[in-house]
């Protein structure tokens, strides 16, 4: 009873978000997301919600899709598998959704939630990176991504070595499936590119990472990379810059911490750091020519004029999440079959991420060319390897 | 400690025969869901809670063999085609395997060096969940498990796992009951009570301690098969630490060492979280106040409530 | 000769982590001595001597400043948690008390989240980033701190509780409650403070390891585990065992971390600590059986 209560608050507090200027007879599109807002990964959820909110009322704004309102309905996971798998069944049984966009903000939750929505036959266009979430298709056929897809990301950290000559590298990974995916990964890439490879983990709680640093410091590194999320990625560059690692290696770190808190609590350790990051954070350094600079500063505007603050990557992640499923419904209407079809035949779709192709055997829609080697300095981040 | 009366098997059977009528009154599968999770907390709890209130153990390693037998039924299921129903089997008798090998040396440390013990092989189970990635799937959880269905879809998964949930609690519960009305729940009284003064009694109490911690392990490992073939998926966290801290906070709000008293603390942990999301941030806080509130004014846990609230009232209409 | 110099980069950072442990032990081992308890609460104090530290920092006060306020101020949160919650109960039992820490500590990390916010915090160092060449190793200043104020406060609780008048009427209230009640000493009181002190520990621990590590509203719990393994190592209710507890436990991990497997390290740490508990039940330096349930 009380349940439904809920199900009916959020509902109407979608709507008075969403400015009912679309006429109210039709049938409304209702688009479900679980995100993260509470919790470990909280720091990058409420991003993530913020650009999904975003979206959703930009949509309304200019009169729905296909003349239908999009009635949004929001569950916080709070990082724990056991209540996404939870809001993800009340968002497919009770609310009955059309779509679901956002995959918890991790990874884990986002692999549960797939093979959800593969049984329920609903589409899913995940926010997260793993890329299990959406491979192999035949398994996944309701499964899209919005993020790009980690073998990708080390083939983009391989092509940068051979530019440098760098052949010994390490990497020190955190234990969450993030890291897990990544250490995998970068195993196959360094092993088909003749890099050879020391790989090290570390929990995300953990204090104090010297062990693994001076591991790597003994196994002569050129480069050393760290693959988290989580403030432990902060105790990395510290503890490298009190070791004076950076004399002898490139730091890199990964797409998870491209950002500017972490940057800033990061003070001068953050110097000689290279990150791998899609091409969000600097829109504005981008060629002209480059396809996805206009889509940045075009939601770079509008999150700041709504929220008013900057926006970061994962704010495009779920706003580019919500526009590819409103491209998809414009399409499939209320039919999910029809939907899913749609969202395959996504192709050169030019969002804040990226361009976006997918196709019935490919669900992840990113190449490398979307990723770049971005810096820190004087309080943003710099544009430092560009394809 | 309250002594279960007489009539305790009856108003068990009824219980159990009322909460069929579930599957019939859910409107949706999420509620139905919610109906499962909670037969599945119970065993939890009530299992704990024997141990806790019964043998007087301290165990903060039931969620790990929860994780034991979810990880046992889930990994026989998805990588040698073992059927889910005979995972069930396969989980309790894991998690009690496991329980039997530590419990030799850890049960004979008392009271605070228990808990640490519990704790530290919590946090190994925690460790080799996550690290075992070829086995377990590692911290992004095991996928693909199959579902406790029947043949030729006579029932839907929904329903045939309820069933599965119910029966489980049904013979968990009664096994209980059994243990606490026997000789041998009355020697374990006398352990809890003074465990010097047992022995005295010639009640071999390491011995009986070590059965009931095997035993109720191996319940939570039931609960833990029950939990993997329901959401087709297990993930370390769900077996963690704080998980097993979280369940002994439970086991007290409920009421320590009362037969029922693993009912309204399942109750409250499985709808605590449909509720207390409203609370958005402040639902960690509020979890810990409530917490905190009927610890102090509710020792007996809230299964002494009614009988406190009738109590005052008696008080307050003496001639009533 | 590049071995040594790795094994004494091992060393010393295991001895920095470790001095912070054997804090978080402290302040288990002085609340179960004075209520038979375990305080589970003992990490999110940790948790809060540094968030309340760095947010301090943050306004621009001199860190060793913003340690010397912050502390305190969880010292008073740690007292005001005793008389808010564990005072009021009718039969402090040992197991009531427990489970009420346990309500205590997620309170706490609630409250620490909507106040001092989700983000994780950190500040420079009292040395700001200062580093030692120590024997051809690099050893950061903040990690000399932590183990001269480590060892300095533990020192001073040696002091107090072997010395001083009120030291040792908490000693006497662990040892015998009805008989301290009998020549005068209140054990409401007694537990009050031991709760003050314990989260001051606690406190301080959180503070001096920030610089090192960050931290964030959810580390607390993962740090308690730590120092009550540590205790629970060394010998609960032994402050010598508490140091010792917490050095073992962080040269333990580090070199398990840096020389078998970063992965399993943890695992590996917690094995040791099962394999003295089976072989040593009363820990390091526990006494045998001080069972007082």
């Amino acid at each position: 009873m009380l349940l439904s209560r809920r199900a009916t608050l959020q509902a109407l507090t979608a709507a008075v978000l969403a400015t009912p200027v679309v006429a109210r007879s039709a049938d409304p599109f209702r688009i479900g997301t679980v995100l993260s807002v509470t919790g470990p990964a909280a720091f990058l959820g409420q991003d993530m919600k913020d650009g999904a909110q975003l979206a959703v009322e930009q949509i309304n704004l200019s009169g729905g899709i296909d003349g239908r309102e999009v009635e949004w309905i929001f569950h916080d996971a709070q990082s724990e598998t056991q209540r996404a798998i939870n809001d993800t069944r009340k968002l497919l049984t009770s609310d009955r959704v059309d779509i679901i966009v956002g995959g918890g903000s991790m990874s884990g939750i986002a692999l549960a939630m797939s093979a959800m929505c593969e049984q329920a036959k609903v589409p899913f266009i995940s926010t997260e990176g793993a890329a299990g979430i959406v491979a192999p298709v035949a398994q996944h056929r309701w499964s899209f991504k919005s993020t790009v897809d980690d073998d990708l990301a080390m083939q983009r950290l391989a092509d940068y070595f051979d530019k440098r000559g760098i052949q010994r590298i390490a990497l020190l990974a955190d234990t969450s499936g993030f890291g897990q995916s990544a250490t995998e990964q970068l195993r196959a890439v360094a092993s088909a590119r003749g890099l050879s490879l020391t790989a090290l983990s570390f929990s995300p709680g953990d204090t104090d990472l010297v062990p693994q640093l001076t591991a790597a410091r003994e196994a002569k590194a050129q480069a050393i990379i760290c693959w988290t999320v989580t403030p432990a990625g902060l105790v990395f560059l510290k503890q490298a810059q009190q070791l004076a690692l950076h004399e002898q290696a490139t730091l890199i770190h990964g797409y998870g911490f491209v950002a500017n808190r972490y940057m800033e609590l990061a003070g001068n350790a953050a110097d000689p750091l290279l990150l791998l990051s899609q091409k969000f954070v600097v829109g504005d350094e981008l060629p002209d020519n480059d396809p996805v600079r206009q889509p940045i500063l075009a939601l770079d505007k509008a999150f700041r004029e709504r929220w008013n603050r900057a926006p970061n990557q994962f704010v495009a992640q779920t706003y580019d999440a919500v526009q590819m499923a409103r491209t998809a419904l414009a399409q499939g209407g209320k039919d999910r079959e029809k939907v899913r079809q749609a969202l395959e035949a996504i192709h050169g779709l030019r969002l804040a991420s990226g361009v976006f192709d997918f196709s019935p055997d490919r669900h992840a829609g990113l190449s490398k060319q979307n990723l770049v080697l971005v810096s820190w300095r004087g309080g943003r981040f710099h544009l430092a390897d560009y394809t | 400690m309250s002594s279960p009366h007489s009539a305790g098997r009856t108003g068990l059977l009824l219980a159990w025969i009322a909460l069929l009528a579930l599957p019939f009154l859910a409107p949706n599968e999420h509620v139905l869901f919610l109906g499962i999770q909670f037969l599945i907390n119970l065993i939890l709890l009530a299992s704990l809670n024997t141990l806790m209130g019964w043998a007087g153990q301290i165990s903060l390693c039931h969620a790990g063999f929860f994780g034991l037998g979810a990880y046992a039924s889930g990994i026989a299921s998805t990588k040698a085609g073992v059927s889910p129903w005979l995972g069930l089997a396969l989980a309790a008798m894991v998690a009690g395997l496991i329980a039997a090998a530590v419990g030799r040396p850890a049960l004979r440390l008392k009271g605070h060096t228990l808990a640490m013990a519990t704790l530290g092989l919590n946090s190994i189970l925690s460790v080799l969940f996550t690290q075992l990635v070829p086995l377990t799937g590692g911290p992004n959880g095991l996928l693909g498990v199959p579902p406790l269905s029947l043949p030729d879809d006579v029932l839907t998964t929904a329903w045939s796992t309820f069933l599965a949930a119910w029966i489980a609690t049904g013979i968990v519960l009664l096994a209980l009951l059994n243990l606490i009305q026997s000789r041998l729940g009355r020697a374990l009284g006398a352990i809890a009570f003074n465990e010097t003064a047992a022995a005295a009694a010639g009640i071999d109490a390491s011995q009986l301690k070590l059965q009931v911690f095997v035993l109720t392990a191996g319940m939570a490992g039931l609960a833990g098969g029950l939990y993997v073939h329901a959401n087709q998926y297990v993930s370390p966290e769900t077996s963690g630490t704080s998980v097993s801290v979280l369940l002994v906070a439970m086991v007290a709000i409920g009421g320590w060492g009362r037969y029922w008293g693993a009912v309204p603390a399942a109750l409250v942990m499985t709808l605590s979280p449909e509720f207390l999301q409203e609370a958005q941030d402040a639902e960690l806080l509020l979890f810990g106040v409530l917490m905190i509130s009927v610890l102090l004014f509710f020792p007996g846990g809230l299964v002494a409530v009614p009988g406190a609230i009738s109590r005052v009232c008696a008080r307050l209409l003496p001639n009533a | 000769m590049a071995d040594r110099t790795v094994l004494l980069q091992l060393l010393f950072s295991g001895f920095g982590t470790g001095g912070v442990y054997a804090l978080v032990a402290v302040g288990f081992s002085v609340v179960y001595k004075s209520t038979g308890a375990v305080n589970f609460a003992q990490g999110e104090w940790t948790m809060l001597g540094g968030m309340t530290t760095a947010t301090l920092a943050a306004l621009h006060l001199p860190p060793a400043l913003a340690c010397m306020i912050a502390v305190p101020l969880v010292g008073l949160v740690g007292l005001m948690s005793e008389r808010l919650a564990v005072a009021p109960l009718r039969i402090p039992t040992p197991m009531a008390i427990t489970l009420l820490t346990i309500g205590i500590g997620l309170a706490t990390r609630g409250a620490a989240m909507l106040t001092l916010g989700k983000q994780p915090m950190g500040y420079d160092g009292f040395s700001g980033n200062a580093v030692v060449q120590i024997a051809g190793i690099r050893v950061p200043a903040q990690t000399l701190w932590v183990l001269a104020i480590a060892a300095g406060f533990l020192l001073l609780a040696q002091l107090f509780f072997s010395r001083s008048v009120p030291g040792k009427a908490l000693r006497a209230l662990a040892a015998d409650r009805d008989a301290a009640a009998l020549v005068g000493i209140e054990p409401g009181r007694g537990v009050m403070w031991c709760f003050a002190l314990g989260a001051f520990a606690g406190g301080l621990a959180g503070a001096i390891v920030t610089p090192l590590t960050f931290i964030s509203y959810d580390q607390g719990a993962a740090l308690g585990f730590k120092g009550f393994s540590a205790a629970i190592l060394g010998g609960l209710g032994s402050l010598p065992g508490a140091a010792l507890g917490g050095i073992v436990l962080g040269v333990a991990e580090a070199l398990a971390a840096g020389t078998l497997s970063s992965q399993f390290k943890d695992a590996i740490a917690f094995a040791i600590l099962l394999l003295v508990l089976f072989l040593r039940p009363n820990g390091l330096l526990g006494r045998a059986d001080t069972s007082r349930l």
